[in-house]
């Protein structure tokens, strides 16, 4: 049986072990937490054990797989930290070597706070572990956790995360402070059956900017983790935010990533990620648009191989006018990997002179391979821009004779037009990111393509 | 014996339709032949056939090279064993650029283990592109992608240029060209002239063979060569139109 196999079975037996008794002692261990937290947890773990699990049949998750996302056994790491591995890691954070300013954490656990230079600590950044940040500043925390959310379908896995959230990212961005450079920071999981609840909180004054690269990534290729990772962007008015998102997880991994983008008055949030770790992947992204000229792109990229499965759903909330809201999800998917998109544009009544588009586009390259697209539109407002689309074809056998006509092997020349296929969006990251991208989705496609093969 | 050499090539696109005929031609390398015919003859169907496309079944005859059968091999391996074809259309490929594109060409010619000198790369590509008169930002386009027609035959020839085959089959190089592209094109071809090299030019018109002088015409016809000559074929086929020959076969 493999890992995936164990995980799901004990799962569906009611074997996790993350439980009424885990929780609590969960909770004592905590017990010098302002009581708001503990309450919260209180409150989130009641929520997480009403909530009825998803079932295919949901709509929010149909063609998708519950089962596959289970935590199996898999469970928060509370012990010490193995300093050999934290240094090791460290060095092995190294996906962007000229960023400002890096945040290292291991299992939720901080191995690495940012060193922030004398000017961006003169303006007023924060930019430090969720842990460090509750324990410095919890009551400017407390709104961000209690603020109300919404969820696309894994509402059950969002109280679960709030319930254990203990560690994660604080960025914050005072009014009028433009940070050029990019910040990272990298959430690591080692060992065998971590869970790991990385919340992550950006917070962009007025007229700021910020670029901050999150990656998520696994020690070792072999043990079965769990993540559940929860992120909120709230841009100021006129502010421009840039967030980043790698996964690139083992495959014995079930990866949620559930976003939350927030668009005050003429803001600009762009989110760009880049999926391709874990045996089975469900991400989440709201982009909320509650004020007038708003602008939020959400640009996607999953690379698949093996019997991966990624489980995309996005929701465009246009609720004020002259809003704009891009979303473009590009899936290569090599092998039986499979790919499932359901995105709504949902334009309310009074936010007229929208523009809102939804494009998902399938590379199926493995024969096994299938990819599923569920574009939708909800519009109330009759003087709005808006389209949606969804292809899904193969590789064009015209050109990939073009390719070889040069002398390109098969293998290269389709690798050249699936790197290709992502380079409309490649190209939009900030330079040393893009070639970094570009590196890491062909050694998946090269090396780690045989590795994703069951 | 340097010489790509095709004996009775008989090819058909799909199962039954038969459109090259026992087809024969020599093309010795220090030599440029030329075929011209009307549309319809099979002149695209010679080249793509020859290049290993699989839109197209030999059922008989040979084609070799230097005494290498090359039939039933993969398009990539007949490219590296040195047999260029510039497309009448070249392919569009988005997000992968001139600069990747061939350089990948590049590489798929070396043994494993070596890697391409990126200065001496660039060098090479920068001085062939100013030959051409490409702009150098080109190297980071997409491939052909929003290019002109001009622009897409120069960059047949660039990539001609930097891969050194010893075959060329030049597909209607001149197809969609104005006057000052089509002299541009035709110095690309005709620098690369030489005792190494055999060019086969196929096309509708004479004027390219104005400026690309052929050693050899060939008058295609229905699948074969009907009719072979010196330059003064080319003039003569212009001035008395493709009814000339079919009349000639008729009788």
């Amino acid at each position: 049986m493999s890992a995936l196999e164990v995980a799901s079975s004990r799962f569906e037996k009611g074997e996790g072990l993350i439980n009424e008794e885990s929780f609590l002692t969960f909770l004592r261990q905590r017990a010098n937490e302002p009581g708001w937290l503990q309450n919260y947890r209180e409150r989130n773990w009641r929520r997480f054990v009403d909530t009825p699990e998803a079932s295919r049949r949901d709509e929010n998750w149909r063609f998708g797989d519950p089962k596959r996302l289970g935590i199996g056994k898999c469970m928060p790491f509370q012990g010490a930290v193995d300093e050999s591995v934290a240094s090791e890691l460290r060095q092995n954070s190294n996906l962007l070597p000229a960023a400002a300013a890096r945040i290292v954490l291991l299992n939720d656990h901080c191995i690495e706070e940012a060193e922030l230079s004398e000017d961006m600590r003169k303006q007023g950044l924060v930019f430090e572990s969720l842990e460090s940040a509750l324990l410095k500043h919890p009551e400017e925390i407390r709104p961000h956790l209690e603020a109300e959310e919404s969820d696309l379908g894994s509402a059950k896995q969002i109280a679960l995360h709030n319930a254990h959230l203990r560690n994660g990212i604080y960025l914050r961005i005072p009014a009028g402070v433009i940070i050029e450079q990019t910040l990272v920071a990298y959430h690591w999981i080692e060992g065998a059956d971590r869970a790991i609840f990385p919340r992550t909180i950006i917070d962009a004054g007025e007229n700021s900017a910020v670029t901050l690269v999150e990656a998520y990534l696994s020690r070792d290729d072999e043990h079965a983790a769990f993540n559940c990772a929860v992120g909120s962007v709230k841009a100021g008015p006129q502010a421009n935010v840039c967030r980043i998102s790698v996964q690139n997880q083992n495959l014995n991994t079930a990866s949620f990533l559930l976003d939350s983008n927030n668009c005050s008055r003429a803001a600009k949030i762009n989110s760009v990620t880049l999926l391709m770790g874990s045996h089975s992947c469900r991400h989440e992204s709201f982009l909320n648009l509650p004020e007038p000229d708003g602008e939020i792109r959400l640009r996607s990229m999953i690379a698949a191989s093996g019997d991966q499965l990624f489980d995309q759903r996005s929701r465009q909330d246009h609720q004020a006018e002259r809003c704009t809201s891009d979303v473009l999800c590009k899936n290569a998917l090599h092998d039986k990997a499979r790919s499932v998109f359901a995105g709504l544009i949902r334009v309310d009544e009074k936010a007229q002179q929208t523009d809102a588009y939804q494009t998902n586009r399938n590379l199926v390259i493995g024969s096994a391979a299938e990819a599923d697209s569920m574009p939708g539109l909800e519009i109330l407002a009759n003087d709005v821009k808006c389209s949606h689309g969804a292809t899904t074809g193969r590789i064009d056998e015209e050109q990939l004779f073009y390719l070889k006509s040069r002398g390109i092997p098969t293998e290269t020349a389709r690798q050249l037009l699936t790197l290709g296929f992502f380079e409309e969006i490649l190209e939009e990251s900030p330079d040393d990111l893009s070639e970094t991208l570009r590196s890491l989705i062909r050694e998946k496609f090269e090396s780690g393509r045989a590795k994703g093969r069951s | 014996m340097s010489v790509l050499g095709i004996q009775n090539l008989r090819a058909c696109i799909g199962h039954d339709k038969e459109i090259l005929k026992g087809l024969c031609l020599d093309l010795p390398q220090g030599e440029v032949h030329a075929i011209m015919g009307p549309n319809g003859s099979g002149k695209s169907t010679l080249a793509k056939a020859i290049a290993g496309h699989d839109d197209y079944e030999v059922t008989d005859g040979s084609v070799l090279m230097d005494d290498t059968s090359i039939l039933g091999m993969e398009p990539d391996e007949i490219a590296r064993m040195g047999l260029f074809l510039a497309f009448q259309y070249p392919m569009e490929l988005p997000g992968v650029s001139i600069a990747n594109f061939i350089r990948a060409a590049l590489q798929a010619r070396l043994g494993e283990g070596e890697r391409i000198d990126a200065s001496n790369y660039y060098k090479d590509l920068y001085e062939k592109m100013d030959e051409l008169g490409i702009d150098r930002q080109f190297t980071s386009r997409s491939v052909n992608e929003g290019f002109s027609g001009g622009e897409k035959k120069r960059c047949e020839i660039l990539q001609m240029a930097m891969l050194q085959p010893r075959y060329c089959i030049l597909d209607e190089t001149d197809s969609g060209l104005d006057i000052d592209a089509l002299r541009i094109v035709a110095q690309g071809v005709n620098a690369m002239r030489g005792s190494d090299r055999g060019i086969l030019v196929i096309t509708h018109y004479q004027r390219l063979l104005e400026y690309i002088v052929p050693d050899r015409v060939h008058v295609m016809w229905d699948g074969r060569i009907v009719r072979s000559g010196d330059k003064a074929l080319a003039v003569e086929l212009e001035e008395k139109g493709y009814d000339w020959v079919k009349a000639e076969l008729v009788a």
